[in-house]
């Protein structure tokens, strides 16, 4: 009898807890701290907002991840880094795929493919070679603009650590929420270890 | 007692918990298919000998809004169609060329001098074959039409046929056929994705929607007879509205499952319909009017032509896409983009990918013109890498830079040469 | 703790978890009031109420009703203006003719302003989805660009309404990383109806009133009332 009224009480506790971090989309990530999502060690001068998807794609934003969003994204041996999902919770295959054969020249346009796979229209401004987590990578500069016809901007830094894709991204409307955070997302991007 | 409490909070809980979460879009039925009657009017049973539909039957001055028989229900339906409109021209999803406008604008009017003004045309970016009016003058073609019609009089023949629908009143009654059946009001929001608004995988709703908003046999028989006059007129071969389907069909077999060909869906229709269209387009009485245009349309579509293939390796099924390729080798269309687009298919497929078929057909464009595809020599290089031979894969990456000296990605490929 | 066997007072604890929980999760009231309201000095315009109704089918799909939709935008215009007569201050009504004229700027203006709209809703409205950074300093603005719309119509401020008595959502799939970024709307589960103004000098949202219940129809004349009332109680007159 006893056990049986501890065990439910205990359930329960366990059950609010759960419910109530459950419930809190967004926590908040301090600037000046070092944080590491999806395993990339940056460090913020501005608040954002986190929100984590998966344990390999964390989320930020200012103002809304409508207006502004920073993506960090991370796909090992044959993972998915964009899974664009049908409405059964499918991962549909055209969603692009990393493997080890992949170079990182083909990184850039697959990339976009994902992103053209949930409906935006794409123009790829510019592509230069940069160092991101201490090893060679890109830096692609974009526009694109939304099914709703909104336009917005979008810069990608990636590369390739022990066959592991590792990505940051930010993406904005252009009227005034791309400019909020992209000094910021570049001083991560360009100091980012692993 | 408590614990019966506690059990029923605990079941409220999870309910709370379910709903905390975000909801998943619950689209469980398909749209129920909605024909309208299938019995033929006896009076336009087609007489092998002579040709029932003339120019007279149309209307010259037709305004959509002005019938006599407007209600309610109509103006909540205009108001839906210049939604569409509106998002239209605002969805970033439309081919903005002046040229290209131009060209099927000018194409437009020799076909139909009367409405010239009124109708607006809006090209869309959706490779597939397709091509739509709306009951309020807007016409939709896709890219895919494009890249699939032979020359200018078919694509005549297409917006006969279409302009047909609409002058009458077909498009309206289909539309209005949708929404009596629904019960409810329209479906403007899967006529949206329909409209290629939406991203690519909203073309399951397209497969409902064109279940749902379709043209009758009669209907599709009376457009074929009055598109043809309106393509005559204009001076345009009308047999070529028969190869126009013949092409339709032809490039729809390899359609995987959830890629229909909207056209044909919108448009239904038996295998005789190509026969039926030869056969009236060999008694109409236009029979001065011969221009096919194959040239013109060629050269018509250059500003375009490598956005319609990029369009079409990008979103296309490899089957389809190949069979599609194939059918514009046949034709000796855009050659040396179609090698590229078939090496491109070859070196980015999912599954079995076949690095030296894609260097062949990468080869055979260069012959044709090194200049015509921009990647090509990206393309090449990133096949001899994944063969292993660095030295021909830093050689191309030097023609492409040699080439396109000032491209936007030079400088990475600079940088990615120096590790090999 | 939990465990200890005195049960009265500790059983009681999972009880105010639960109340905490249940009103936590289902916040109908903003969590920071953005509530200035322009002086009748100043000019406003009144920009064309994005508005749309639609009705669960039996499939549970939901279907935009066309002429719901026009009844309800018509009596919402109508009760705004009668609303806005009674408000001291000036106020124009803004048509945008995008057939004849597109004009590309003031497009991409509207659109931000209601993906700032949009966004506010989602944030500011329903407590599991806030945003930390928000909380303390809820500014929402678009910037300096909004004062090519004051110049082009010469109004100080820009009222927009906003109202979709279920939420239907573009996208067929479920919410995913780029979903938000891209534009695919996504699925919630409240009704949605705002009313905002934007300054248009600084581009920065001034005033905000969300509703989530429209207790009455706005098909019908009273109920469109009754939902500007609701959204627009709080502007002085």
């Amino acid at each position: 009898m006893k056990n049986a009224k501890t065990y439910i009480k205990l359930s329960l506790f366990i059950l609010a807890i759960g419910i109530l971090t459950a419930c809190k989309t967004f926590t908040l990530v301090e600037k000046g701290q070092f944080t590491d999502p999806v395993g990339m060690n940056v460090k913020p001068e501005i608040n954002w907002n986190q929100h984590k998807y998966t344990n390999k794609e964390y989320a930020w934003t200012i103002d809304g991840e409508i207006l502004n969003q920073v993506l960090f994204l991370s796909a090992g041996e044959n993972e998915y880094f964009l899974p664009f999902k049908n409405r059964w919770g499918l991962t549909d295959p055209k969603s692009p795929q990393f493997n080890k054969n992949i170079t990182l020249l083909e990184i850039p346009d697959l990339f976009v493919k994902g992103v053209e796979l949930f409906g935006a229209q794409l123009t790829i401004v510019n592509i230069d070679p940069v160092t991101f987590l201490d090893n060679d990578g890109f830096k692609l500069n974009f526009e694109f603009i939304t099914e709703d016809g909104l336009e917005k901007l979008g810069i990608v830094y990636g590369t390739i650590v022990n066959d592991r894709l590792y990505i940051m991204a930010y993406g904005g409307a252009v009227i005034e929420f791309y400019g909020k955070g992209v000094s910021d997302f570049i001083q991560m991007a360009e100091s980012a270890t692993l | 007692m408590i614990t019966i409490v506690k059990i029923i909070i605990s079941l409220v809980l999870l309910v709370h918990l379910s709903s905390c979460a975000d909801s998943l879009n619950k689209y469980s039925q398909p749209i129920e298919k909605i024909k309208p009657s299938e019995t033929l009017d006896s009076e336009k049973i087609e007489n092998a000998t002579n040709f029932q539909y003339s120019y007279d039957d149309l209307p010259t001055n037709y305004n959509p809004k002005s019938d006599p028989n407007a209600d309610v229900d109509e103006l909540g339906l205009w108001m839906q169609i210049e939604k569409i409109e509106r998002n239209t021209i605002t969805s970033g999803n439309i081919v903005k060329n002046e040229e290209i406008n131009s060209y099927i604008k000018k194409v437009f009017c020799k076909v139909s001098p009367e409405y010239c003004n009124e109708i607006r045309i809006y090209i869309i970016h959706m490779p597939f074959f397709n091509a739509s009016m709306y009951p309020n003058g807007m016409m939709h073609i896709w890219t895919g039409a494009l890249l699939r019609i032979q020359n200018e009089a078919q694509l005549a023949a297409l917006i006969g046929h279409e302009l047909s629908h609409y002058l009458k009143r077909h498009s309206y009654e289909a539309y209005e056929r949708a929404i009596q059946a629904s019960g409810t009001a329209t479906i403007a929001q899967l006529l949206l994705g329909a409209a290629g608004l939406g991203n690519i995988s909203s073309l399951i709703n397209l497969g409902m929607t064109s279940n749902f908003y379709s043209y009758g046999r009669n209907d599709e028989r009376e457009s074929d007879g009055y598109g043809l006059v309106l393509m005559a007129r204009g001076g345009y071969k009308p047999e070529e509205a028969a190869n126009l389907w013949k092409r339709i069909i032809n490039t729809s077999k390899k359609l995987s499952l959830l890629e229909v060909s909207i056209f044909t869906n919108t448009h239904p229709s038996g295998p005789e319909r190509e026969k039926k269209l030869r056969e009236l387009s060999k008694i109409i009485p236009y029979s001065d009017s011969n221009f096919i245009g194959k040239k013109e349309y060629i050269e018509a579509l250059k500003p375009i032509t490598s956005l319609l293939i990029e369009d079409e390796i990008k979103h296309g099924e490899f089957e389809s896409s190949l069979l599609l390729f194939d059918k514009l080798i046949n034709d000796e269309f855009y050659l040396p983009y179609i090698y590229y687009a078939r090496g491109e298919l070859y070196r980015t497929k999912k599954k079995n990918i076949d690095l030296s078929k894609a260097l062949e057909n990468y080869k055979i464009s260069e012959k044709y013109n090194s200049l015509a595809a921009k990647n090509l020599y990206k393309s090449i290089a990133l096949t001899y890498i994944k063969m292993g031979n660095k030295k021909n894969a830093r050689e191309s990456f030097n023609k492409y830079i040699s080439l396109h000296p000032d491209a936007n990605d030079t400088n990475f490929i600079k940088s990615f040469m120096e590790t090999l | 703790m939990f465990w200890a066997s005195k049960m009265k007072i500790k059983s009681l604890i999972p009880f105010f978890l639960i109340s905490i929980i249940i009103s936590g999760c289902a916040n109908n009231k903003a969590l920071v009031a953005i509530d200035y309201f322009p002086p009748e000095s100043k000019t406003i315009a009144l920009l064309e109420p994005d508005v749309e109704l639609s009705e669960h089918t039996v499939g549970g799909m939901l279907v935009p009703k066309a002429e719901w939709t026009k009844l309800a935008k018509n009596n919402l215009i109508k009760a705004i203006q009668n609303k806005l007569n009674s408000i001291k201050g000036n106020i124009k009504t803004i048509n945008m003719d995008l057939i004849a004229n597109p004009d590309e700027k003031e497009i991409q203006l509207m659109k931000t302003m209601s993906a700032m709209g949009m966004s506010i809703l989602i944030h500011n409205y329903v407590a599991n989805s806030s945003l930390p950074t928000k909380e303390d300093n809820p500014i929402w603005s678009m910037g300096k660009e909004t004062s090519y719309l004051k110049r082009k119509y010469k109004a100080d401020y820009g009222l927009l309404f906003y109202v979709r008595d279920q939420f239907t959502s573009s996208s067929r799939q479920a919410t995913k990383i780029l979903a938000a970024l891209i534009g695919i709307q996504m699925a919630a589960a409240i009704q949605q109806a705002y009313a905002g103004i934007v300054d248009l000098e600084n581009g920065q949202l001034v005033w905000f009133n969300h509703l989530l219940k429209t207790t009455g129809d706005t098909r019908t004349e009273e109920g469109a009332n009754e939902m500007i009332f609701e959204l627009m109680k709080d502007m002085p007159s």
